[in-house]
């Protein structure tokens, strides 16, 4: 059977769909996490503490299916940028896992006994449970975004040479606190739609900060990537349609180069403004008291964020800061023509479906969770 | 389960024949149909196994579903394995050139002809670090090192089916009694409970079977497993395996405690709509914590 997409644009659809799960797993998990991080602060009481656990009590599991979803594409589509970043990032991984287990027991368990000491632990489970994953997702693509210590060999098997501790640098601190900037955010749209009383005035406030926090550290960012000589670019010629060996294509670091995109694709701007024009819409939101405002604009501050960071690395996925011959790019890094094809007829068939139950699950459940269902429905954590 | 188990005979038999061969003990070819083997001593080091008693046909049957399909020894299988090294080689060489010059199409026509053995030539680089400069003897060491350990999988394997079979007999009793409706042979009630793990042993010695008998590969005869780990470093793998371990025996904990608080509080009274709550005199509420 004849393949009916080429190579070239099946590579960039599936770097697409990458990027498509990236933002869907922002967008719904991303409100759970950003929710839970703020849930000691935003609530104080038991009682607002349940309102607030039960308005991501019904949905956090199925949003959470996105981050595997995410990491089973990656697998399937991208089998270096999987073997290389599962046990290059082993330890930060063991460190998200770790804080994402606490969340299914958080969420039982808590309402197991009635205990003022208990609840308060579990409660402070699910805050790093929020807060956690956040931070080390955003310290992770700063990672990415500055190269990552590893080689491929000549029998492409790789090898890394970095440590955790090395994980942590100034740029990947202000990645890390933007992305927990702007999840918090998302959380406080989030409880901007479904909360009420105390708890959602609260949500404003720590939305307000959270869109500043996001608009500075975003705009800190920029100016690494424009003046902290980060970038990569990739020397000669490359054929996008070639097949995915990493040691074909050779990478010069170059600062600035992030920035290259833009100019060649002006269009590719876009991205950025959104990631500004999110929090200034979602503060604008909380000023006006319009909750959908706050929400549509912490869903297009995670929008532009994400997709920011992976315009300005096309065709780069996972450059490696120390060995030019072992980057991985859209055009080495993908498997085979074959694969792609097959994949993309199945996720054709199954991501509407997905969303399509996913859309109905959020109308069964629309409106807010009242002081009153937390007393009185015997469903409820 | 047992059918499930057979289908799987079956298709070991096509895929990965050292396993079937590790499983029987069975170092030779033997006429067609073979026999099963029930009991022995099997010997890595020895190459034979010893005290054998065997069913005959038995084996021939189930893994070939014919009279005359013969199962394959691991001498053979070892003889085989040679081969398949010494023609592998060809590819190493070939994929060493093409490394060097990807438009070398004579090393890409040698390479399309001889890939599939490709796996085979890389199980010499547990010895010597450039395959091709490998000797006789390191060839025949390393077409040796596709037997895995026979004694282990021999037994473990007995030690599963043993239970399934076990577990058949136990449910023909069972059946035997509740037709019957007798509940109250005290011999079997024991039983009941002491055959509770059996189930969870057999899964897990079925998966030491699975995963020791594939040995040395990873995928069979594509990548050796030595070949095949990350580059992770042993005190992070410990600092894992530590961690998960504190970590969720840190929640088992907690489960069995809130399970112990939920047995101790006892089930809710069962009251229909409208009728009076029965008298219960031998009834004590545990207060609930």
């Amino acid at each position: 059977m004849s393949i009916p997409l080429d190579f070239e644009t099946l590579r960039i659809l599936w770097w697409l769909l990458l990027g498509v799960l990236l933002i869907g797993f922002a967008l719904t998990d991303g409100f759970d996490l950003g929710t839970a991080a703020m849930l000691p602060f935003v609530a104080k009481t038991d009682e607002e503490r349940r309102m607030v656990i039960n308005t991501i009590g019904a949905t956090w599991e199925g949003n959470q299916v996105w981050f595997i979803l995410g990491g089973g594409a990656i697998f399937a589509a991208w089998p270096f940028v999987y073997a290389v970043s599962f046990s290059g990032f082993y330890l930060a991984m063991f460190l998200v896992l770790s804080a994402l287990i606490l969340r299914p027991v958080g969420f039982k368990y808590r309402s197991k006994r009635p205990d003022k000491a208990w609840r308060e632990r579990w409660d402070w489970a699910l805050f790093v449970g929020g807060f956690v994953p956040a931070l080390v997702f955003g310290v992770a693509v700063g990672n990415v975004m500055k190269g990552i210590p590893f080689r491929l060999d000549s029998d492409l098997r790789a090898f890394y040479e970095g440590s955790l501790l090395g994980l942590f640098t100034p740029f990947t601190l202000v990645t890390g606190l933007l992305s927990v900037a702007m999840l918090v955010l998302h959380g406080a749209g989030w409880l901007s739609l479904k909360a009420e009383g105390v708890v959602l005035e609260r949500a404003r406030r720590w939305g307000q900060a959270a869109a500043v926090l996001a608009l500075l550290l975003f705009a800190a960012g920029g100016a690494f990537v424009a003046w902290g000589g980060l970038g990569y670019r990739l020397d000669g010629m490359v054929d996008p349609g070639g097949p995915s060996n990493p040691r074909f294509s050779t990478t010069v670091a170059e600062g600035g180069a992030w920035l290259r995109n833009y100019g060649a694709h002006p269009w590719m701007l876009l991205a950025p403004l959104l990631g500004f024009l999110g929090p200034v819409l979602a503060l604008l939101g909380i000023r006006a008291r319009r909750d959908v405002l706050v929400f549509a604009g912490s869903s297009l501050a995670n929008m532009g964020i994400i997709a920011t960071v992976g315009l300005s690395m096309f065709p780069f996925i996972l450059p490696s800061s120390i060995d030019s011959l072992s980057s991985l790019t859209v055009w080495n890094a993908s498997s085979s023509h074959g694969t792609l094809f097959t994949m993309l007829v199945v996720t054709a068939i199954f991501l509407p479906i997905v969303l399509a139950y996913t859309a109905w699950a959020y109308r069964v459940m629309f409106g807010r969770v009242t002081a009153q269902d937390v007393r009185t429905n015997p469903d409820f954590y | 389960m047992v059918v499930l188990g057979d289908e799987s005979g079956y298709a070991l038999t096509e895929n990965q024949q050292m396993k079937l061969a590790a499983i029987e003990g069975m170092w030779h070819t033997e006429p067609a149909p073979a026999g099963l083997a029930i009991f022995g001593i099997p010997s890595n080091s020895g190459r034979e196994t010893r005290y054998e008693v065997k069913i005959p046909y038995v084996l021939g049957l189930i893994s070939t579903r014919s009279l005359t399909g013969e199962v394959n020894g691991i001498f053979p299988l070892v003889e085989r394995a040679r081969g398949r090294i010494v023609n592998g080689l060809a590819a190493y060489d070939a994929v060493e050139k093409l490394k060097v010059d990807r438009n070398d199409l004579a090393a890409r026509a040698a390479f399309e002809r001889t890939k599939d053995d490709l796996g085979h030539a890389l199980l010499l680089k547990r010895f010597v670090a450039d395959p091709r400069k490998a000797d006789a003897a390191t060839i025949e060491r390393a077409a040796w090192s596709t037997v895995p350990n026979v004694p282990a999988i021999f037994w473990m394997f007995r030690i599963m089916a043993g239970i399934g079979f076990g577990m058949i007999a136990f449910f023909a009793v069972a059946f035997f009694y509740s037709t019957v409706q007798r509940f109250d042979a005290r011999w079997f009630l024991r039983l009941a409970l002491v055959v509770m793990p059996l189930p969870w042993i057999a899964a897990e010695v079925g998966w030491a079977v699975a995963e020791v008998g594939r040995q040395p590969w990873a995928v069979e005869g594509v990548l050796p497993t030595f070949l095949a780990p990350s580059s992770l470093t042993v005190p992070e793998l410990w600092l894992t395996i530590a961690g998960f371990t504190l970590l969720y025996g840190a929640l088992a904990v907690i489960e069995v405690r809130l399970m112990l608080a939920a047995i101790r509080k006892g089930p809710e009274p069962y009251r229909a709509a409208d009728a009076p709550e029965p008298a219960r005199p031998d009834f004590h509420a545990v207060p609930a914590e």
